[in-house]
């Protein structure tokens, strides 16, 4: 697949979801759920912005990705790596050792690992990480960015505390159309 | 054509307003519905304008909404519109053309077209429709379409038409006030000059000077009007003054100087002819010469009114004549006339000019010396008749003596023959 069609495939498929999924056709909604994620994930590159892009090698030139732990989303991200975001190529990296996870852009955490998601959460900490995951309340629990369902669309959970803490910006469109964590639950 | 005519018909006056009044409420109405027209489109333009700002601000606050499937957060976006009571109804189309958010005015009800395929808008009787594509990073992601009440922009529109209408009645107002005190800069100094004129013809007054009031080609039609002006009042005091001194000559010469028509009319008789006739001018200009100063036929019966007939008929052949007049007493004169033929510029014998000397005098004195010469011749006749009676006395004598002598001789010589000697005789010497 070239990047276009790509792109279209998995955008396409964000208004195309809801209807399939309204239509109780589960079969097949299951399958889309992961693509519109992972589009999701791509999406986030571009209303987040990461201030301190100096000192790490290949952050200036690439958008990284990096996967830890194994989940649906995890495995579809690989399509998105022929996109671009703001002019750079995204570069998706499976991580296997969650003791030494490597500065990235994004981390999205495998549902797998949910049993050492506070460790890992502790282990970006404050690197200016943007972390990203399907496991349930995510965002409740420390993370940045997590995945809900509403009526039959996925809608994105933020937690403004671990951004603020990381130093990342996040544009006030993708607060608009998120649900917020409140502050002091996390 | 006509209204050029009725135009040039107009005193200067008039004229000059209607040309500055014609000017400039054609420029007004020109500038007016130019500026009538652009306003229009200007007001349109700027809804337009508007219009797509808004929307791209919506499209622009929107775009994680469409990326991120919440159409609630889209809707809310475009609620924000209220804020714009011209905008009846708008929607946000998703990338693949299905409507995603929409928003109706209050109390209206809103039916969406299929997004297009491209941005762009169109301007309906009543409405604007407009399409503005979302994009994001380059990639169109979705379609704002705003639809807008024309309304507001037609009462904008009506109002401005207004105020134009009532700036060009307010401006050609002020045009008539200017252009009616304005015109007097050129028709002012030009009716001086008609009132000068008109003085000029009226009174034959050449002695009026026009005035000068400005520095223009009128100024100049002054300076030459005066010149001509000037002209005019000494070419007429020359005239007048040699015309006073012929008609002094006339007047006071000692003949009479009569001018009459080829009708016979009198049209003038100088002084001395009106004094020696007898008549007053007014008695006489007009008359007829037959029964006024020519009487039917002379004294001895030559018929003078066949005479006037062939004069007035033939001028040219009595240069010279001399025929009797009569005076107002009814005495008749001898005059002696030397007729004149008088023409106009076209050669049309307009009357004769006869000038006439009283030859009565003269006639008697020729008429005593013709009766004297008679008489003289008379007597001379009778003279000689008397002295050729005498003479044949004289020589009837004379031949009686002749006739004695001649017996005498004879008988001498008788005498002779008979005695030869000479007798004496007593008449030897």
């Amino acid at each position: 697949m070239t990047p276009y069609r790509t792109l279209l495939f998995a955008l396409g498929l964000l208004s195309a979801f809801p209807l399939g999924s309204r239509a109780g056709d589960a079969s097949s909604a299951l399958p889309e759920a992961r693509v519109v994620k992972a589009a999701y994930v791509y999406n986030f590159t571009k209303f987040v912005d990461w201030v301190a892009e100096d000192g790490v090698t290949g952050r200036l030139a690439t958008v990284t990705i990096c996967v830890v732990g194994t989940d649906p989303v995890g495995s579809a991200l690989d399509e998105i790596t022929k996109l671009e975001s703001k002019g750079r190529p995204i570069l998706v990296r499976h991580i296997q050792d969650r003791e030494r996870i490597p500065v990235c852009h994004i981390l999205y955490i495998g549902s797998s690992e949910e049993p050492h998601l506070l460790r890992i959460l502790a282990q970006v900490g404050s690197a200016g990480v943007l972390t990203v995951s399907d496991i349930p309340r995510f965002a409740e629990q420390g993370g940045m960015i997590g995945f809900i369902p509403e009526r039959g669309r996925v809608r994105i959970e933020i937690n403004p505390v671990p951004l603020r803490r990381a130093g990342l910006k996040v544009s006030s469109k993708l607060l608009e159309i998120a649900r917020i964590v409140p502050e002091g639950k996390s | 054509m006509n209204a050029y005519n009725l135009l040039t018909r107009q005193p200067l006056k008039r004229k000059l307003m209607l040309i500055v009044m014609i000017t400039s409420t054609l420029g007004l109405l020109l500038a007016g519905t130019f500026f009538g027209i652009y306003e229009r489109y200007r007001l349109r333009h700027s809804l337009l304008d508007d219009l797509t700002t808004l929307s791209r601000l919506i499209g622009d606050r929107s775009t994680a909404a469409l990326l991120f499937d919440d159409p609630r957060t889209a809707a809310e976006n475009l609620s924000a519109l209220r804020v714009k009571p011209n905008v009846i109804a708008a929607c946000i189309y998703s990338e693949n053309g299905d409507v995603f958010a929409t928003y109706a005015a209050e109390g209206r009800t809103a039916k969406f077209p299929p997004a297009a395929e491209s941005g762009g808008h169109h301007f309906d009787r009543t409405t604007l429709g407009l399409f503005e594509p979302i994009v994001l990073e380059g990639r169109r992601i979705g379609t704002i379409h705003l639809l807008a009440d024309l309304e507001e922009v037609k009462n904008l529109w009506r109002q401005y038409l207004a105020a134009i209408v009532l700036f060009i009645l307010c401006a050609g107002l002020g045009a008539f006030y200017l252009s009616s005190r304005l015109q007097r800069v050129v028709s002012g100094p030009l009716s001086m000059i008609t009132e000068t004129a008109r003085l000029v013809t009226q009174n034959k007054d050449y002695s009026v000077r026009a005035v000068k009031t400005s520095d223009d080609e009128i100024a100049v039609l002054v300076t030459a009007f005066n010149g001509m002006l000037e002209t005019v009042e000494v070419q007429t005091r020359q005239v007048r003054e040699s015309e006073h001194k012929y008609r002094d000559l006339v007047e006071h010469a000692n003949s009479i100087i009569l001018r009459w028509n080829s009708e016979g009319r009198i049209t003038f008789l100088n002084e001395f002819g009106q004094r020696f006739f007898g008549y007053s001018a007014e008695e006489v200009i007009g008359r007829h010469v037959l029964g006024t100063i020519v009487p039917q036929a002379e004294s001895d019966g030559r018929d003078l009114q066949r005479l006037m007939e062939q004069i007035c008929a033939a001028p040219e052949a009595f240069e010279q004549n001399v025929n009797e007049n009569m005076l107002r007493d009814g005495r008749r004169v001898w005059i002696s006339w030397t007729n004149r033929i008088v023409r106009d510029a076209q050669g049309q014998v307009t009357g004769i000019l006869s000038v006439g000397t009283d030859v009565t005098e003269r006639r008697q004195a020729e008429e005593a010396i013709r009766v004297l010469n008679a008489d003289l011749e008379r007597r001379v006749t009778e003279r000689t008749a008397e002295l050729a009676a005498r003479n044949q006395d004289l020589e009837r004598f004379n031949r009686l003596f002749v006739d004695r002598e001649l017996r005498m001789k004879e008988l001498k010589q008788q005498i002779k023959e008979l005695g030869g000697q000479e007798p004496r005789t007593h008449e030897s010497g």
